[in-house]
């Protein structure tokens, strides 16, 4: 067994800096989370686990958008933080640890993508129930030819949009995640969009 | 109307700029031209209707699934090797026992069972034992067809798997989750 492996406390039980982020700055956010890693990297399974909790959700969207469906967004989403895990040896703390996650997440789903085109179920985003039915309808119907434009999208220019539109980060930080200039991210968002609004109109039929 | 993307309007304005300012929710980069410029604004208005959905879309409250963390962190456990548990402790030392030593009790346990066909499942048991000693374990099985009442075929191997274990560790099984997947 290596060295240096231990189960510490619960990183989310008792009394620990992690507890407090809820209420805390971003800064003592970043410096719960870095410690988070440092405990992780040393081989803190509680640690992992509360990052694994604290990132799921980001990481799972991410591979639902780039992927178009739920069953390949799940495996995908395991992959990539079972790899997390793997190499946390390797991570440096130079990138945010969200940023590598997202790194790891997206190469998985290209990894993923090359095997099969992203599709686009209508299941993965079903409306609340309780409203109207023909409302319903016409959301699944918007959604879906919103999906099936944006599986149309190269995988760069999906990549950018995804990172933009739905997980809101910053031109500078889908840079340091895809490792391109603010202008590359510039122009494949700008060329996304357009490609994107050319298939909406064409309803989402495939090229 | 529906502008072309790749063509420059009568105004000279580029619309694909123009989406970039409905997409980003901003407020007239491009100054005074286009508060005064009726195409501008007629471009701008069918440009926000068209991203309307994508913004719905964009913003769906999306989860991972609650099973999630654990597949996770099972892997994570098998693959580090670490886990174990303390069985006993006193003054001349400590005994443990690695997590994969009480699968390989409770896996073979609930095979036995007469019922029972094989495993349901490529993952092992899961045995995870809290701070005070107490296990709890959920083993995936499938069953021969005709083996009859599937509650009390559940129910045997429930009980054969924490006999096991308690037998062997001394452990308090707390509780033994059975799924039952398939019938051969």
């Amino acid at each position: 067994m290596p060295e240096g492996w231990r189960e510490g406390p619960r990183a989310d039980e008792g009394t620990t800096e992690a507890d407090s982020s809820a209420s805390a700055t971003p800064t003592a956010q970043a410096r719960a989370e870095s410690e988070l890693v440092e405990r992780a990297t040393a081989g803190d399974l509680h640690a992992f686990e509360t990052l694994v909790r604290a990132h799921q959700d980001q990481v799972f969207r991410l591979c639902l958008r780039m992927l178009g469906n739920r069953s390949d967004a799940e495996d995908a989403t395991q992959d990539t933080l079972f790899r997390a895990w793997r190499s946390l040896p390797r991570y440096r703390g130079e990138a945010a640890f969200s940023t590598w996650l997202y790194r790891i997440a997206l190469n998985r789903c290209r990894d993923m993508g090359r095997a099969r085109r992203p599709t686009a179920a209508f299941g993965d985003d079903l409306p609340d129930p309780d409203r109207d039915p023909e409302q319903c309808l016409l959301q699944v119907e918007g959604v879906a030819a919103i999906a099936r434009a944006v599986a149309c999208l190269s995988d760069d220019q999906r990549s950018a949009f995804v990172l933009r539109e739905v997980d809101e980060l910053s031109y500078q930080e889908i840079a340091d995640v895809l490792g391109i200039g603010l202008g590359a991210v510039k122009s494949r968002l700008s060329r996304a969009r357009a490609e994107l609004a050319c298939q909406i109109r064409a309803g989402g039929r495939r090229r | 109307m529906s502008v072309d993307m790749a063509t420059r309007l009568e105004c000279g304005a580029d619309p694909a700029a123009l989406l970039d300012q409905v997409a980003e929710g901003a407020n007239h980069p491009e100054g005074a031209h286009q508060l005064d410029c009726g195409i501008c604004q007629a471009v701008i208005a069918e440009l926000t209707e068209l991203w309307e959905p994508v913004r719905g879309w964009a913003t769906q409250d999306l989860r991972a699934p609650a099973w999630l963390v654990d597949t996770v962190m099972r892997r994570v456990r098998r693959t580090a090797g670490t886990s174990r548990e303390t069985l006993a402790e006193g003054p001349k030392g400590r005994t443990s026992v690695a997590d994969r030593v009480l699968v390989l009790i409770a896996g073979p346990a609930a095979l036995d069972v007469p019922g029972v066909a094989g495993s349901a499942s490529r993952e092992p048991p899961e045995v995870v034992v809290d701070e005070r000693g107490r296990a709890r374990v959920r083993v995936e099985v499938s069953a021969h067809a005709g083996a009859g009442d599937l509650v009390r075929l559940a129910e045997r191997v429930r009980q054969a798997v924490a006999d096991a274990l308690e037998e062997s560790t001394g452990l308090c099984v707390e509780g033994v989750d059975v799924t039952i997947s398939d019938l051969t």
